[in-house]
């Protein structure tokens, strides 16, 4: 009697973990498609995903004794970064002088929030500008035009 | 904040203009080239000038001499080493504040130069208008000793080097110059255009 009922239990032990191992294998598969799609979802978009660029708008003063147009101001800061960076940096940074004072001496130059420093080191480097010399100071960069416009009318920065 | 120090100006005269445009630019101290000047230190602007001297030397017999007693006159010394003997002799001699690095000393500023300088706990001079002055090879021979004094962390100072108005340079333009061209961090630049130069005048009793 004794031995039929611990054969009986054997037999359960043994369908009970068999059960289990096959629900353990269903859950590792599972468990592993889903790894599957979150690993293949990142790298498509790691490989889709472009960053966006943002803008920014360097705030900055002029001291010199001549006076400068916005046209040769833009195209002598475009010339010092090619010099310095090349033209896929010249590209990339694309600076523009969207707005200048002549006379305050003050402009807002525009460029992407990548290649902000590059702007800001070819700033410091422009000496003259057709022989009359110059000195280019970055004041302040911001992410708006609108606060760009007011800190250059509101910032004291006279010598 | 005690704002920036600019360790090397090589002007002789303007010197109201110089104050006025460093003052704007957030400089605080300004070390002056001497060029004759009664002075140990003056204030325009509340920009201090500091007077400095730049000894180069071949030899040390010759940096020897001109070192002695240099200190009662220059609160600010810097050697521009022009031979081993006297690059060495800089980076142990207590009186010399700075080793000049530009474009007629690099090639004695070397591996060995950097652990001494670290040591001794000497910084090394680095003058950003002799850098943007230099040939493409010599630019290149700069870039890597700024590599390799911040692989040995030898404190950097970092000064314009200026001769004249125009020349001055603006910390946050040096700051991104050196990060996009040496790849330094811009947190050690800023430390080297601040609180290393303000050991020095604090060690000279400037401030």
């Amino acid at each position: 009697m004794i031995q039929v009922i611990l054969v009986y239990i054997a037999l359960i032990i043994s369908i009970v973990s068999l059960l289990i191992v096959l629900l353990m294998y269903s859950l590792i598969k599972r468990i592993r498609l889903q790894l599957d799609l979150i690993i293949k979802k990142d790298v498509e978009e790691a490989l889709t995903k472009v960053k966006k660029i943002r803008r920014r708008y360097i705030v900055f003063s002029i001291i010199s004794e001549h006076d400068f147009d916005k046209r040769e101001l833009e195209k002598a800061i475009r010339k010092k970064l090619a010099l310095l960076y090349g033209i896929i940096s010249l590209a990339k940074a694309d600076p523009q002088l969207v707005f200048y004072d002549p006379r305050l001496k003050r402009g807002v130059i525009r460029t992407s929030h990548v290649m902000k420093d590059y702007v800001l080191a070819a700033l410091s480097i422009i000496r003259n500008i057709d022989g009359k010399q110059l000195l280019i100071i970055p004041i302040k960069t911001t992410g708006t035009i609108k606060k760009a416009k007011k800190i250059m009318y509101t910032i004291k920065t006279k010598t | 904040m005690n704002g920036y120090i600019d360790l090397w100006v090589n002007v002789s005269s303007d010197l109201e203009r110089i104050a006025g445009i460093a003052r704007l630019m957030g400089y605080r101290y300004i070390g002056l080239e001497d060029h004759g000047f009664k002075w140990k230190t003056r204030e325009f602007n509340n920009v201090k000038f500091v007077k400095r001297i730049t000894i180069e030397a071949r030899s040390e017999k010759e940096i020897r001499e001109k070192i002695r007693g240099v200190k009662v006159n220059y609160p600010i010394v810097a050697v521009k080493p022009l031979s081993i003997q006297v690059a060495r002799f800089a980076a142990r001699d207590g009186r010399a504040d700075l080793v000049v690095l530009d474009k007629d000393t690099i090639e004695y500023i070397d591996k060995t130069q950097a652990s001494m300088m670290k040591q001794f706990g000497k910084p090394l001079e680095v003058c950003i208008n002799c850098f943007l002055k230099a040939s493409s090879r010599e630019k290149g021979m700069i870039f890597r000793r700024i590599r390799l004094f911040h692989y040995y962390s030898v404190p950097i100072v970092y000064s314009s080097g200026a001769s004249r108005w125009n020349e001055l340079i603006h910390p946050k333009s040096i700051s991104a110059l050196l990060s996009t061209l040496v790849d330094v961090p811009k947190a050690s630049i800023i430390y080297g255009l601040s609180s290393i130069p303000l050991e020095i005048l604090t060690r000279n009793n400037v401030r």
